[in-house]
């Protein structure tokens, strides 16, 4: 498959043509680029360019059906000084409004590190398994707010049962109100750069 | 449980000339007592006739299979008391899932308590124990084929247990779970497994060593981080990874390797002499670079593409592309910039008729 998709993605590249594309995998969607409709159910749940429906999507369905592998969701409430964990630590981020009910904080694999940087929050937990795809080490972990996953560049050894401890930005989170409508996003710190359309 | 030995070619006609006449080049492996293995490549590469050669569902047109070194080329499944599971799931509809994972220990006549004892252990890890008395017809699909799986490794006693692409009916959500399955059951049960598949992740993941096969040929057989970090063939470097490795064909001259017209300085304690290699670097250990810098090569972008967690830039000079994994945070250049890539470094390797040279 991934022979095939570099291979499609170039041709896409390079011809006139307009080409739609269906597909459940989320990174065949962001290797050919363009605009992306995010279905579920029977329902278009956003549309736009795809780098921006993977960096702002509007809702957690949008979130559940475009990440891969799964973003993390974590329960959470708004609280004094930013947004509360549930069973961990509070989140210092400053919400566009303070809603009523409970929230879900929403964090892609690649957001959690092994190495803290400053202002980070820890999460420890066991391993359960990782999986090497050779680019990438995808380490699913069991935690006290529920089983996580981290995805590491490069090949990473961890035995099963292992205890570890990685480390996010806050800053580099997702919430969601109870509705499950998207309240606050990461920056984009290379909005506008490069990529070319189909 | 036994360690086994090829020394073997296989075609499946007669008086094989050329290369391509064999499903399998003549190989000499070693597979040690306990160990997990995967035999990973394309379709067609061979990987099914060899799993299948060590089971004895097929006997190998030349050489030997041994098993703690006595030679049972001429002997069946049975003889080599081998457990194979294959890609779709081989249940008895009509018996419970308890039925069907005593059987291959009742036909082997263990004691009743003895078999009561095995499939509780069985099931408790493949997390069946409340299906035990269900009838498996009803189950579905990934169900039966966890009963396949347990199956396999339900007799204690196996030389080992051979897997073909046995979680391609899987649910690709509940892979994973599979997978951590596997490798738990390896821990625990210390048998030998070898697991046949095309998927780059699971072989990666389940076995200490992977064998990869192209076209009939084992091209390497090595750990994770030894396919990632020093292919030992140019298909290797193309097969893991994704994208796969960048290869930049060029010449080593006293100046330095030229390459795309350019010249760049090797790195060093690299033993080259003077001539043609192909230089491979992966995507993850190109880096942008000042003009003019060690080790890099002047390029124009060509295509930027965000893929979520990281962005991939392509670059082109003459007939050489060049592929780099940035992260999303560093600032980027666009299409058509002129940019310098650093391909040179200690992960940096050369190639010579798509052999590893240094």
């Amino acid at each position: 498959m991934k022979f095939l998709i570099w291979g499609v993605t170039a041709l896409f590249a390079a011809g006139d043509s307009t080409v739609i594309y269906a597909t459940t995998e989320p990174g065949e969607a962001l290797l050919l680029g363009g605009y992306t409709a995010v279905m579920d159910a029977g329902e278009l749940l956003q549309y736009g360019p795809t780098a921006e429906v993977f960096h702002r999507p509007a809702s957690l369905r949008v979130a559940r059906a475009f990440s891969d592998p799964p973003m993390n969701l974590l329960a959470a409430r708004a609280a004094a000084g930013g947004v509360q964990l549930t069973r961990g630590p509070l989140l210092p981020l400053a919400l566009p409004s303070v809603p009523a009910g409970d929230l879900t904080v929403g964090m892609r694999a690649s957001a959690l590190r092994a190495k803290e940087q400053s202002g980070d929050v820890a999460l420890a937990g066991k391993v359960e398994l990782a999986e090497i795809s050779g680019t990438d080490t995808f380490v699913h972990f069991d935690t006290a707010l529920g089983e996580l996953v981290a995805q590491l560049t490069g090949v990473h050894h961890f035995g099963l049962g292992q205890a570890v401890t990685f480390y996010f930005n806050p800053a580099a989170v997702y919430v969601f109100d109870a509705q499950g409508m998207l309240l606050l996003a990461p920056p984009r710190r290379h909005a506008g750069a490069g990529g070319k359309g189909l | 449980m036994a360690r086994i030995e090829l020394d073997l070619a296989h075609a499946y006609r007669a008086n094989p000339q050329q290369d391509s006449d064999y499903a399998l080049l003549p190989l000499k492996m070693t597979f040690d007592d306990g160990g997990a293995y995967a035999l990973l490549g394309p379709s067609g590469c061979g990987k099914t006739t060899l799993l299948n050669i060590m089971s004895g569902l097929v006997t190998p047109s030349q050489g030997s299979v041994r098993f703690d070194g006595k030679d049972v080329t001429g002997f069946t499944p049975q003889q080599r008391n081998i457990a194979q599971v294959f890609q779709f799931p081989v249940i008895y509809d009509t018996m419970t899932v308890a039925e069907n994972l005593a059987f291959p220990l009742r036909n082997r006549k263990m004691p009743a308590d003895q078999i009561k004892q095995r499939v509780g252990v069985i099931a408790e890890m493949l997390e069946m124990s409340g299906q035990l008395n269900q009838r498996a017809s009803n189950l579905a699909a990934d169900a039966k084929q966890k009963i396949s799986l347990g199956r396999g490794l339900v007799r204690p006693d196996v030389s080992a247990v051979l897997f073909d692409e046995p979680l391609t009916v899987i649910d690709p959500h509940l892979k994973w779970q599979l997978r951590r399955k596997l490798k738990q059951i390896h821990h625990e049960l210390k048998l030998t497994l070898i697991y046949v598949t095309h998927d780059q992740v699971e072989a990666l993941t389940f076995a200490d060593q992977v064998v990869v096969m192209t076209r009939g040929r084992a091209v390497q057989v090595g750990s994770a981080a030894d396919l990632f970090e020093r292919p030992s063939h140019t298909f290797v470097g193309h097969f893991i990874g994704s994208p796969g490795m960048n290869f930049l064909p060029g010449s080593m001259t006293a100046a330095g390797f030229h390459t795309a017209g350019a010249t760049v300085a090797a790195p060093a304690g690299r033993d080259l002499s003077d001539g043609d290699y192909k230089l491979g670097v992966r995507p993850e250990y190109v880096s942008l670079a000042d003009a003019n810098a060690e080790g890099a090569l002047p390029m124009e972008v060509s295509q930027v593409q965000d893929v979520g967690t990281h962005v991939i830039l392509s670059a082109r000079r003459e007939s050489v592309t060049l592929k780099a994994r940035l992260s999303a945070n560093t600032h980027l250049p666009a299409v058509g910039d002129s940019v310098w890539l650093r391909v040179m470094g200690e992960h940096t390797c050369f190639y010579k008729n798509e052999e590893i040279v240094a």
